[in-house]
């Protein structure tokens, strides 16, 4: 067990975001928006892009900040998607059809694997160092190695047995890469699939074995972090029970979690209160601050507040860019009033 | 119209020229122009079923929601470097003029083939907006089907006689198929004309086993990807080769990759392509007879009118050789 304090700088409930943060919007990203419209049709600069998202990387860090998020991203503004990216830097591994990310209209690409996964270069690249030097704490994020796995194919050729072998080798993948992010303030992985419709129970109790090979002897903070779904009582006992310091929770599609926290299960550890919507299943209301605060009041008997976040439950890329802002200053509000 | 073995189609939109811009769903001389030019280089190329390039077009769903009168949000992302802006629903859905006669009348008036007018699906015009006003998902999705079948029936007396309604979000709630199914067959039922779903990018074989049910004539669906992975490494080829949906339906299979950055296929891969899905979906004449050849989906993603000929140029050489040696 891990389940190690992990300090931020600050006391109280920290605030953070999910995923890639909306790029267009802004000056700055409707520009690189173009600019990348320019590069596919032959006549852009891939030397002006790369400003470009250096430049857009700043501002929407700027702007989490500016909201009170205390534990911001980099914003992923470069990502293709959120479910396969690292493996564009990876060996034994080329990408096939598009697929929709579980219900929403944001796409993926399949991973094809046809050979044995390799990491060929860093997976966090240069814009997630230019985020470092504008704010001295920013969350290193990725795709679970288990969802990653469960978004790719086997070709015929592949070494693995089958995805939860598949999944190991992303595991080892990201282990390679958390050696080189010691200083990294949180290092958080992803696995909607864990959860979302369609996940299977019996893959739950590979995961924390999994997480166990991928982690160990490591001395990084580590979050997983789940959307997209509700929780079954063994789901949630099996993620609380991960060796990991946070287990992010989507208490927007599951508005029954408090009620399961209230039991009595055992935890840890800190826990990523996703409770503001992202907007994901086509909902557009912005909440009201007071009922938040009640409800997450609520949960401060069964649940270690010091060690935890409040965020939403998935990427605000879900909503355009200025909906994205006013959710994630209603997030940094809440979690400021909670900690006073 | 008797049509070929194999016949040839479009899925809707296709890349604009330059200088068409700032349309939004409205036909101007610009989008004119561009839908005479289209219409005439399908008919060179010998295409069967026409489409009319929706050169208008803003975006497929967004579109709707503004000739509601629907608020339209900011842009959001749906992969990489594409966006799309939601709508909002905010008040009951009512249709107060055409939203697309005026367009398919023009590209039919240009042609003495068929034209295909193309719709937007009651569940993917539900799925890719907001909705701040109904308080069920189906009473939403319902009540679009509502507006698209009042759309469908004036494209029908204007003398379409292919409808295809574009549903891309299906397998998005795939639980939710049978809202899906109901908001089709409030759409096609009793039109009297040939209709067709199209459907792209979704995880197909959780919605596959249902599509025998769906109230339309032809399926049509994204496959190049698929019939890439060929019968061994897709799990829906597997499905169709062991449950042909030709037994119920006609299907048009996708074999032109339209996503921007794809390339321009050589003929022998789309041969092959085109040789995969006949495997799976062909095991009688019959069934062979029931399949059509398109892209995957709109050309629009291709960025280049170029590009894009020269794909549909690809898959008409193509589709002549696998009809030569049938």
């Amino acid at each position: 067990m891990r389940a190690k304090k992990v300090h931020y700088g600050e006391t109280g409930l920290k605030s953070t975001l999910v995923g890639p943060y909306p790029r267009v919007g802004s000056e700055c990203g409707d520009k690189l928006r173009r600019e990348l419209n320019r590069l596919y049709e032959g006549n852009g600069d891939p030397e002006l892009v790369r400003s470009l998202r250096k430049d857009l990387t700043g501002e929407v860090v700027r702007e989490m900040v500016a909201a009170g998020i205390s534990l911001p991203n980099s914003g992923l503004i470069d990502v293709h998607d959120e479910l396969t990216w690292p493996l564009e830097h990876a060996d034994g591994v080329r990408f096939g059809g598009m697929k929709k990310i579980f219900h929403t209209n944001i796409h993926y690409r399949q991973a094809l694997v046809d050979s044995e996964v390799q990491r060929k270069e860093p997976l966090v690249g240069n814009l997630y160092k230019a985020a470092l030097r504008l704010h001295p704490r920013v969350k290193v994020e990725f795709p679970g190695p288990f969802t990653m796995a469960k978004h790719s194919v086997l070709g015929k050729d592949s070494p693995y047995r089958d995805l939860n072998d598949l999944a190991e080798a992303y595991a080892r993948l990201y282990r390679e890469e958390l050696s080189s992010l010691k200083d990294a303030p949180l290092v958080q992985f992803n696995e909607p699939s864990m959860i979302a419709p369609g996940a299977r129970i019996e893959d739950m109790g590979l995961l924390p074995e999994l997480y166990s090979k991928m982690l160990s002897g490591l001395d990084v903070p580590v979050a997983v972090w789940t959307f997209y779904g509700k929780y079954s009582p063994k789901a949630l006992e099996t993620l609380l029970s991960m060796p990991v310091d946070v287990v992010g929770l989507d208490f927007a599609w599951d508005t029954e979690l408090d009620t399961q926290l209230r039991k009595g299960l055992s935890c840890d550890k800190g826990i990523g209160i996703g409770v503001i919507d992202s907007g994901d299943r086509g909902y557009v209301q912005f909440e009201d601050p007071t009922r938040v605060l009640e409800r997450v009041s609520r949960m401060s008997g069964h649940v270690d507040i010091e060690e935890s976040f409040l965020s939403c439950n998935a990427t605000l890329e879900h909503l355009p860019r200025d909906y994205a802002r006013r959710k994630a200053a209603l997030i940094g509000e809440i979690a400021r009033r909670i900690s006073a | 119209m008797k049509l070929p073995l194999l016949p040839t189609t479009g899925v809707g939109s296709f890349p604009k020229p330059s200088y068409v811009t700032g349309t939004k769903g409205r036909l101007d001389d610009s989008s004119r122009r561009a839908t005479r030019e289209f219409i005439e280089r399908q008919e060179t190329m010998g295409i069967d079923v026409l489409v009319d390039g929706e050169f208008y077009r803003g975006d497929m769903a967004t579109d709707y929601y503004r000739a509601l009168g629907f608020p339209v949000a900011d842009w959001t992302r749906s992969y990489d470097n594409r966006f799309w802006r939601k709508g909002i629903v905010d008040k009951p859905l009512r249709r107060t003029e055409p939203i697309q006669l005026e367009q398919f009348k023009y590209a039919q008036s240009l042609t003495k083939k068929p034209v295909k007018a193309i719709l937007t699906g009651p569940t993917t015009l539900a799925n890719w907006g907001f909705n701040s006003h109904y308080k069920t998902r189906e009473e939403l999705a319902l009540s679009w089907a509502d507006i698209v079948r009042e759309e469908a029936l004036a494209l029908v007396k204007a003398g379409a006689r292919y409808i295809q309604v574009d549903e891309p979000a299906v397998a998005e709630r795939y639980w939710e198929t049978n809202l899906f199914r109901d908001g089709l067959r409030k759409v096609t039922e009793g039109l009297g004309v040939y209709t067709i779903t199209h459907v792209c990018y979704g995880e197909f074989p959780l919605v596959y086993p249902n599509m025998p049910n769906l109230p339309v004539d032809q399926i049509d669906i994204e496959l190049s990807s698929e019939l890439d992975l060929g019968l061994e490494g897709s799990n829906l080829l597997r499905m169709m080769k062991e449950y042909p949906l030709t037994k119920y339906k006609d299907v048009a299979a996708g074999v032109i990759d339209v996503r921007p950055g794809a390339g321009v296929e050589d003929v022998e891969t789309v041969v092959r392509r085109i040789n995969t899905i006949l495997e799976a979906l062909a095991p009688t004449d019959e069934a062979l007879r029931r399949i059509w050849i398109d892209p995957d989906c709109g050309f629009r993603t291709t960025k280049s009118p170029t590009v894009a000929y020269k794909k549909m140029e690809v898959m008409m050489e193509a589709v002549k050789q696998v009809r030569e040696r049938l």
